[in-house]
This record gives C-alpha cells, sequence and structure tokens, in this order.
C-alpha cells in the first residue's frame, strides 16, 4: 500500500529558500517554503480520493510538477537543522537517484548567496569591495576572498621589514 | 588568472560535492595571541549570523594558517575575542 516515508539521501540541505530555487533548476515547478509544515498530497488524494495521509512538509514539491517522476507530492521536513526528504515509498529510489543533482544545485546556490552576502556586508564594514574569485573541481566548488585593506597592511609590513 | 596572490591575506569557502563546508583564513599573522584571520572572517561570520545562511551542523569549520603552521582558535577564545 502507498505510503509516505522518510528517505535516506546522504544530502544537507539546511536552508529551505535555497532549495526551492535548487529544485527549480531540476525542472521542479511550483515549489514552496513554508514555515509550518503543510500537509502533502498522498497518491489517493491526487487522483481524486479522499487523503489517507496527515503528513506535512516545510517544502512541497507538488504532484502536478513531478507526475513523470513521481506517484504523489514529495517534500522536505526540517527535522532540527536539517531537511530531511518525505516521499512515497515507491519514489523513493527514484529521488535517491536525484540527490547528487540536488545537491550540486544547492551547492551553488548556497555559494551564490555567501558571496553577495559577503560584498553586502563588507561594503556595509567600510573593508572595501573584496576581491571575489569563485571555481569550481570535481563538483568542489571554492571561493576566495581577498580584502584590499588587508592586502595593503601585509604590504606595508613588509615594506618596514625590507627597511630594518 | 587570479587576481589573489597565494601570498596575500585571503579567505577561502568551500563546499564540497556532498555540501560540506570550510573555511580557512590564509596568510593572516598572528599578533598578541589573536589571530587576525578572525578580524578576516567578521563579515561572513556577520553574514552567516545575520542571514543564517548556514546552521547546525553545516557550520563552518574554522582553520587559521599563518605562515608555516595551521592555528586552530578554541570556542571559548574565540568568545572572548569577539568581546
Amino acid at each position: 500500500m502507498s505510503h509516505f516515508t522518510s528517505i535516506q539521501t546522504s544530502n544537507k540541505l539546511t536552508s529551505p529558500d535555497l532549495l526551492v530555487k535548487a529544485l527549480a533548476d531540476l525542472g521542479f515547478k511550483d515549489v514552496t517554503a513554508h514555515e509550518t509544515p503543510q500537509a502533502l498530497a498522498d497518491y489517493y488524494q491526487v487522483r481524486g480520493g479522499a487523503a489517507r495521509s496527515t503528513q506535512k512538509a516545510n517544502v512541497i514539491v507538488p504532484w502536478t510538477s513531478n507526475k513523470t517522476r513521481c506517484s504523489s507530492d514529495f517534500g522536505y521536513l526540517q527535522q532540527g537543522e536539517e531537511l530531511l526528504l518525505v516521499a512515497d515509498d515507491m519514489d523513493g529510489k527514484r529521488l535517491q537517484n536525484l540527490s547528487d543533482q540536488l545537491q550540486q544545485a544547492y551547492n551553488q546556490h548556497k555559494i551564490s548567496a555567501m558571496e553577495a552576502e559577503i560584498i553586502a556586508t563588507a561594503t556595509k564594514l567600510n573593508k572595501g569591495t573584496p576581491i571575489v574569485e569563485r571555481t569550481q573541481v570535481d563538483g568542489k566548488i571554492c571561493l576566495k576572498i581577498a580584502y584590499p585593506a588587508d592586502i595593503r597592511q601585509q604590504n606595508q609590513q613588509i615594506q618596514q621589514q625590507l627597511r630594518r | 588568472m587570479s587576481q589573489i596572490n597565494s601570498n596575500q591575506p585571503h579567505i577561502v569557502i568551500e563546499i564540497d560535492s556532498k555540501g560540506n563546508l570550510t573555511t580557512q583564513a590564509n596568510n593572516y599573522l598572528t599578533a598578541k595571541g589573536v589571530c587576525a584571520g578572525e578580524i578576516a572572517t567578521k563579515p561572513f561570520e556577520q553574514a552567516l549570523a545575520e542571514k543564517k545562511l548556514i546552521s547546525g551542523s553545516d557550520k563552518p569549520k574554522r582553520q587559521y594558517h599563518s605562515a608555516n603552521n595551521v592555528i586552530s582558535v578554541p570556542k571559548q577564545q574565540q568568545q572572548h575575542i569577539q568581546q
């Protein structure tokens, strides 16, 4: 019998907003994030029957946007700091196969959000506009940040040492 | 070509394919037992605190590199420095 279950993945997902963007990158439309968990529509409900589940989730991927891949809504439920996948047990394997792609998309959004915040905060603290470089190798994303004020200070120190 | 010379003070934030996040402050000299990397990463820390982009198990690991060694700053000392 069809029922919702928590599905173990290797994903590290903590921000509902970034998760919504990552899911959109993978082609899932109309994904919503909720502070308070909302009900997921189960296998029976999406086919016009009465719901047999009361499973809730903070991030909801509606069946209308995932029906080529899944048999009902699926979602992510906030458990402590992490968002854990909740889906119909029939869809578990299919969604587990998406987990690497999802993590990569999530990581891109996370790094972009951090980069934007670092630049905004540095400007606010009068640290000048930082030089930011972003590279990606084998799925690992690297953000290098240098503050002009710190580089100037280092140059001054080197010059002082040379004078001695 | 990189604008940031590897000998210059800079911060590196890395996220691996599994979503593990690490940060390092490189080439910041230490002075009076206080690591200058602490000051350099302040905007980064503040951004995280304000927007809560990362939390809990996702918290960045902090390592401060001087020229030849790695200095770990204990949690207590971090709090003391911030005060």
